[in-house]
């Protein structure tokens, strides 16, 4: 959210910040029942827990798509969705240094890494204690790489690279086979 | 963009800094010498090598550390309840 102060007025700053301040509430209270939620399903289910988030965060990752449209390219799709997702996801394509393009070109499609920023599952698993890359990440996984499925109408693959307490890092493969 | 040092006087050269980076920023020495920073330029911010060292050895200034939306006691006793 971008407030300039010569644009709006002193209420519209207040009510502006009041709705943020509800949307963190709830973001926190919906972490909370995520986190309860997926150590149970992972006590149950094990390791079959992770395939089958992954496949539901596609699908809640598909109607966001939908929801956003059609993008151009992975660059774009990646913006849009960090935009849309606002204070809770901040995701950027990125590169080695040595490396001189962000989005390469594979024979079918596109591979780039993707680094995660600023993320509310990683929150969520540090406050209730949830190691990194479990259910929940791959639910992540599921739902960005369902979103950029249908944005960029190819088929997708988000793979762990390292997950840490500040930043993980991720491997984008589109192609578009089987589209 | 982050600037990362090693601490040598402190720095144990254990080595297990730069086995956990993912992107060869740190370089384990020969004989227990303190690790040499060679790629700084590809830190991503992940804080791993920080975490891992064992001798408070890793520096990073001009770090952006990730938002982290505050905990609002009071919805947490409300969801504990719903729970
Ligand atoms: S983990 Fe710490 S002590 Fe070990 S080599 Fe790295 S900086 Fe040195
Ligand atoms: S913060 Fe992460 S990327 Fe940077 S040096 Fe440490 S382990 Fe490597």
């Amino acid at each position: 959210m971008v407030i300039k102060r010569e644009t709006y007025t002193d209420y519209e700053i207040e009510f502006a910040m009041r709705e943020k301040e509800d949307f963190e509430k709830s973001m926190q209270a919906l972490m909370d029942i995520v986190g309860a939620t997926v150590s149970t399903l992972e006590s149950v289910a094990g390791m079959g827990a992770r395939a089958m988030s992954y496949m539901a965060g596609k699908n809640i990752g598909k109607r966001i798509g939908r929801m956003i449209g059609r993008k151009p390219d992975v660059e774009t799709a990646i913006d849009a969705l960090t935009d849309l997702m606002g204070d809770a996801w901040k995701i950027e394509i990125w590169k080695p240094a040595t490396e001189k393009e962000l989005v390469k070109k594979t024979d079918k499609g596109f591979q780039c890494k993707l680094l995660f920023r600023d993320c509310i599952v990683r929150q969520t698993l540090e406050r209730e204690a949830i190691p990194q890359k479990g259910t929940m990440c791959y639910l992540t996984n599921g739902y960005v790489c369902g979103a950029l499925e249908v944005m960029l109408g190819m088929r997708g693959k988000l793979d762990f690279l390292h997950s840490g307490n500040n930043a993980c890092l991720k491997d984008l493969n589109l192609t578009r086979e089987g589209v | 963009m982050v600037q990362i040092e090693v601490d040598e006087s402190l720095c144990k050269g254990c080595g297990m800094c730069a086995d956990v980076c993912p992107t060869g920023v740190l370089e384990k020495q020969e004989n227990f010498e303190p690790t040499k920073v060679v790629n700084p330029d590809d830190c991503i911010q992940c804080l791993s090598c920080l975490e891992i060292c064992p001798a408070y050895a890793v520096i990073h200034k001009e770090l952006i550390p990730v938002r982290r939306l505050q905990i609002e006691t009071s919805t947490l006793d409300m969801i504990k309840k719903i729970l």
